[in-house]
């Protein structure tokens, strides 16, 4: 199929998952008990005032037409007023956004680092000391749940050395990056794990490209080994490396929920949490659609660059793999 | 994270040192377990009981000392550990046996697109999305994180039992089989179950770990048991703030869910390089 | 600001405090009376003409009303200029600067700062701000308010009785406030000149000031809605402000009353306690608003931190609410069976690690109005257990939610002590966040556990107890009940409507089915050397404050 074809083809069915996926998102938070109403008028309310603002609220419409409504206002770019307070949606969650962006982006960079630089080092002599330490080491931190990694770090860190904060605190009207100290722990603990895990599959990629009859070839002819790597081993692995990396953008982007929590990061994922407990349509809509269509993206990205490439990362159905959340 | 699931062969050589690696993650293993499940029949105190000071240290109240209500540390771990084990072993099973089930009858015909399309929605969710939704919707209860694995799990077992199975149902011996007149449900018995048996068996250990995360961290957002039931994530959650007075309240279930998982992700890491030879 | 570093000697102030109260019961509501007594209307004209100092001195009504807080506080230092303090506060990304509609407690500290009110309610006592008086009739059916001269919003206006009214009108048709203001006929109002005011009453207020002014009476300029960017006539500029995030507040050069000495502050909001003490102890902040007692404790001894415990005001009431109107608690013996069976000493040593008063079943204590002649309530396991099989109770429900750190401890511990009587209880751990979604659920729970603010008893039972409480969630409403309080709300003199108020706790110490087990400090703590902050209500008020 030509490149443009499929791209469109590719952003046709990214869509139709789009809005899939907002409607599972909408009837899930439609069906939560409790409503806006009561969230914003606080313990000491009337049930008069209540049904009156459920009124104003428009929460007395059916789910469908409400559902409706927000679609269409989202596709012309409004994601509308959020439900408890009179703040649009986009300004409740732009700085969060914002922040949770820049933590990805940076997070997205040692992650890279770290899994290309680890996998290569792992794949390249397989089953060598170091490949079997990293192979345990980092089947052990991908099995352990992040508020456990998060905890160590702090720890170790921030209490028994007190090198850092313990607490991503974002300077008033800064971002992160104003005060990268924030950022270190979050950064890190999210580099352990998706590191570990994209480490792991960089690794099995160079370890096949280890076992290429022209490598083996060229380390029998003397070839330096800084050569092997820059000359067959790179070149072999570098477009499906790039597909593992845009797989990690999903979990950069919505997978942070705990480590945001833990560090009081004041991203998108502690809003999640925030504005789910709230029973906010319109904003857990918005957030939801947001990481969703990270993931969608991230999708598209790596699926375009296995088009671009002659190679394919072997399709995810041929080994166990160990999700992470 | 969704990423396309290619764990790493493991090294082939040195089996020697993968057998101790196994036997030792094994042992850990089966003693964690068996704390865990046999725990609260010789713990030194009933569950949630106050025995003194609270966030004590070390010493008069217990090895571990005692927790924010002034309950035995090493009591609440031996009380926590059944709730920690089995709901994500209930939940992993679950999760097994549903998607499995959907995988094996799918390989027989592994391009559906309407299978495709929706597990493509669920991937596409965030599975702590999955699990907060869950959660706010059905309350506090345990079923709520079975739920949430089950539905993380799904597309991932599917497309694995599905890839796994499909090669065994275009073999030889099931199209002999059909020549001789066999059902499908014999067929799947007899041919196709034996073939994919060890795969699916290391795809579940490897999604115990997950499985446990997820369970955590709805316990750790303060979706636990009440007391006096008691798990070890609620556990670390709830003595956060005292870790400095008494830091065995949050360090010792840190390490006891440390040693469930780690073990369990490198024994089916093995197992999957075993049947990959 | 009582900066106690040492538990008894807080209790020590506490109870001086409440001694002084009991004998002369003067205190906060002594508005009305005449100039002789120290009256905070008094010391809001003193502090109000005297020429702004370059020092920051104790307030007229500190000095008058409060020795023990007066006499703990040494000569203030100068602060450099240019100083800064930066608070950490509860906060959430979705909450707003709109005083009539935000609920974030950091909202509300930047509000006190950034605004003024006629009259705040200051480390439990009531003092007068932008009013100079606010005076009733003789049956309390309509009130003047008179304004001081001299203080202006931050654009330079000067503050007027249009601006009350227009603010006034903001809460009453606020959902959070209106029931509140529901005795006001606001539209009957008059503004007399630029410093008068005239409120007729639907139904007589003798209790307008304490109960309904005192909560909340933020006067913003007349139209004002760009929440935000707001301009209030208060010690602080606010500079910029982002949900969840926090607040920058810079000093108000202009201001009519004592200047403030920090140049600037910072408001950042922390939602988690354990997480604000921790940016406290790595040097991120200079104060934290609200710590747990475990996190007091692991910081005790450690001499770059200071903790700071307020009682009275400032503190947090711990209880227990059976509904009586629902089985068993119907049953006046169980309900007293209850209060027999709890360890109240027990639950304050653990789960408030030795860290509260305890508490008698009534709200209220260190301030007006309080009953100390009901004996103490001692634990009688047998007795408990006796009426426990009488009325055949052997188990029951609790819900619980941390709606502040501790309430499921409490309960579980209370589990733990009404075994001890015989009766297994159930502890059903609610949501906090979306705990009061559902009211019908708050209001037919049978037994749930419970924090209120500590305000003055004849405010507390406003809103929590008889039929005209709007959150009355233990359902205890007996006409003597309804009618007491409705003469002691129509009670114009002080005197006589602090009597009538304890003879009110009187009745739910015995018939309510509220147990109320400690008063907790709230407990804040910060750097070394931060003197004289006070609370409004529960909040950290800083315009008096320096750093020593």
């Amino acid at each position: 199929m030509p490149i443009v074809l499929r791209l469109l083809s590719r952003l046709a069915i990214s869509l139709a998952l789009l809005l899939a996926v907002s409607i599972a998102v909408f009837a899930s938070v439609e069906i939560l008990p409790g409503d806006p109403a009561t969230t914003i008028l606080g313990r000491n309310a009337s049930p008069d005032r209540v049904d009156a603002l459920r009124e104003q609220l428009g929460l007395d419409n059916s789910p469908v037409v409400r559902y409706w409504d927000w679609l269409k206002s989202t596709a012309q770019g409004d994601l509308g007023l959020q439900a408890t307070g009179n703040r649009s949606v986009w300004s409740t969650i732009s700085t969060p956004l914002r922040n949770t962006a820049i933590l990805a982006v940076v997070a997205f960079a040692t992650t890279s680092i770290a899994a290309v630089g680890g996998g290569l080092i792992a794949g390249r002599r397989p089953g060598n000391r170091t490949d079997r330490v990293l192979s345990i080491g980092t089947l052990s931190i991908v099995a352990m749940p992040e508020f456990v990694i998060a905890g160590l770090l702090i720890s170790l860190f921030a209490f028994r050395l007190d090198w850092v904060s313990s607490v991503s605190l974002v300077p008033l009207g800064g971002t992160p990056l104003d005060a990268p100290s924030t950022l270190i722990l979050p950064v890190a603990t999210i580099t352990l794990v998706a590191g570990s895990y994209g480490l792991r599959l960089v690794r099995a990629l160079v370890a096949e490209a280890s076992a290429q009859p022209f490598v083996e070839a060229a380390r029998l002819a003397g070839v330096r080994e800084t050569a092997v790597l820059r000359r067959h081993l790179l070149p072999s692995v570098a477009a499906p490396t790039a597909q593992v990396l845009a797989f990690s953008v999903p979990y950069l982007i919505g997978g942070t929920v705990i480590v945001e929590q833990v560090f009081a990061y004041p991203g998108l994922g502690s809003l999640l949490v925030e504005q789910i407990a709230r029973r906010d349509v319109t904003v857990v809509e918005a957030i939801a659609m947001i990481m969703t269509t990270a993931v969608i993206a991230g999708f598209l990205i790596a699926d375009l660059l296995g088009a671009l490439t002659a190679r394919h990362i072997p399709r995810s159905d041929s080994r166990p793999s160990a999700a992470l959340p | 994270m969704t990423a396309p699931s290619l764990l790493a062969p493991a090294p082939a050589r040195h089996s020697r040192s993968l057998n101790l690696v196994a036997v030792v993650t094994g042992a850990i293993l089966i003693a964690v377990v068996v704390l865990a499940v046999f725990g609260p029949w010789f713990a030194p105190h009933p569950a949630g009981q106050t025995i003194g000071r609270p966030l004590a240290n070390t010493g008069a109240d217990g090895w571990l000392g005692t927790d924010r209500l002034g309950r035995d540390v090493w009591s609440q771990i031996l009380h926590g550990g059944r709730r920690t084990v089995i709901i994500p072993l209930v939940a992993t099973l679950a999760a097994t046996v549903a998607g499995d089930t959907v995988g094996l009858l799918a390989g027989r015909r592994p391009r559906n697109r309407i299978l495709d399309a929706v597990l493509m929605v669920i991937i596409a969710m965030p599975a702590m999305l999955i699990l907060l939704l869950l959660l706010h919707r059905f309350g506090k209860s345990a079923w709520v994180p079975i739920a949430a694995v089950v539905v993380v799990a799904f597309p991932y077992s599917v497309r694995y039992a599905r890839s796994a199975s499909a090669k065994a149902w275009g073999s030889s011996f099931v199209e002999q089989a059909r020549l001789r007149g066999e059902s499908n449900g014999w067929i799947l018995r007899h041919e196709v179950l034996p073939n994919v048996a060890g795969p699916v068996l290391s795809d579940t250990g490897l999604r115990f770990a997950t499985s446990v995360q997820l369970v955590t961290a709805a316990s750790f957002l303060g979706f636990g048991p009440s007391a006096p039931a008691t798990d070890w994530a609620t556990q670390i959650s709830k003595n956060l703030d005292g870790a400095s007075l008494n830091l065995w309240a949050i360090a010792a279930p840190a390490l006891m869910i440390a040693l469930l998982t780690v073990p369990a992700n490198l024994l089916a890491d093995r197992l999957a390089a075993r049947i990959e030879q | 600001m009582k900066i106690c570093g040492k538990r008894i000697a807080c209790l020590g102030i506490v109870v001086a405090l409440a001694v002084l109260l009991a004998s002369c019961s003067s205190g906060g509501d002594s508005s009305t009376e005449t100039e002789e007594s120290p009256t905070p209307s008094a010391s809001a004209t003193v502090s109000a003409s005297t020429a702004p100092s370059a020092v920051p001195s104790p307030t007229a009504s500190d000095a008058s009303t409060a020795p023990a807080t007066a006499t703990a506080v040494a000569e203030p230092a100068v602060v450099p200029t240019g100083a800064m303090l930066r608070i950490a506060a509860l906060s959430s990304p979705a909450d707003t600067l709109n005083p009539a509609a935000t609920t974030g407690q950091l909202e509300y500290a930047v509000l006190f700062h950034v605004y003024d009110s006629l009259v705040l309610q200051k480390d439990g006592e009531f003092v007068l701000q932008l009013a100079e008086s606010i005076e009733p009739n003789a049956d309390a059916t309509e009130w003047t308010i008179t304004l001081i001269e001299g203080a202006r919003f931050h654009d330079g206006r000067p503050v007027t009785a249009g601006d009350v009214a227009y603010s006034l009108g903001l809460f009453a048709a606020s959902p959070n406030f209106g029931q509140n203001y529901a005795a006001v006929d606001l539209e009957g109002s008059t503004v007399v000149d630029d410093r008068t005011l005239i409120l007729p009453m639907r139904s007589p207020r003798g209790d307008l000031l304490e109960a309904v002014f005192g909560q909340l009476s933020l006067i913003v300029p007349d139209g004002f809605t760009d929440w935000g960017s707001n301009i209030g006539s208060g010690p602080y500029k606010l500079v910029s402000f982002e949900p969840g995030v926090g607040a920058l507040l810079e000093r108000n050069p202009d201001y009519w009353g004592d200047p403030p000495a920090f140049d600037t502050l910072e408001f950042v909001g922390i939602a988690d306690p354990a997480t604000r003490l921790n940016a406290l102890r790595s040097g991120d902040i200079d104060y934290a608003w609200g710590i747990s007692a475990a996190g007091a404790a692991s910081i005790e001894g450690d001499s770059s931190l200071a903790i700071h415990r307020d009682s009275g005001g400032g503190s947090v009431i711990r209880g227990f609410v059976f509904n009586v109107n629902i089985p068993p608690f119907d049953n006046p013996d169980v309900v007293r069976a209850v209060k027999l069976a709890i360890d109240r000493q027990a639950l304050i040593d653990v789960v408030l690690l030795g860290n509260g008063e305890i508490g008698n079943d009534m709200p209220s204590k260190g301030l007006p109005g309080y009953n100390y002649s009901i004996p103490q309530v001692q634990r009688d396991v047998d007795t408990a257990r006796e009426l426990f099989a009488a009325a055949g109770v052997d188990s029951f429900t609790m819900r619980a939610a941390d709606l502040v750190p501790g309430i499921v401890d409490s309960s579980e511990l209370f589990a733990q002590q009404m075994a001890e009587a015989g009766v297994t209880v159930t502890v059903e751990e609610a949501d906090a966040a979306t705990y009061f979604n559902d009211f019908a659920a708050v209001f037919s729970t049978p037994a749930q556990g419970m924090y209120y603010i500590n305000r003055s008893a004849g405010v507390h039972m406003g809103s929590f107890s008889g039929s005209q409480g709007t959150f009355n969630i233990s359902g205890y409403a007996t006409p003597e009940f309804d009618a007491g309080l409705a003469d002691m709300q129509a009670t114009v003199n002080v005197d006589e409507r602090l009597s009538k108020t304890e003879e009110l706790l009187a009745m739910i110490h015995y018939e309510d089915g509220f147990v109320v087990w400690a008063f907790e400090p709230q407990i804040n703590a910060s750097i070394p050397g931060i003197e004289r902050v006070s609370l409004i209500q529960s909040s950290p008020y800083f315009a008096s404050a320096y750093l020593n």
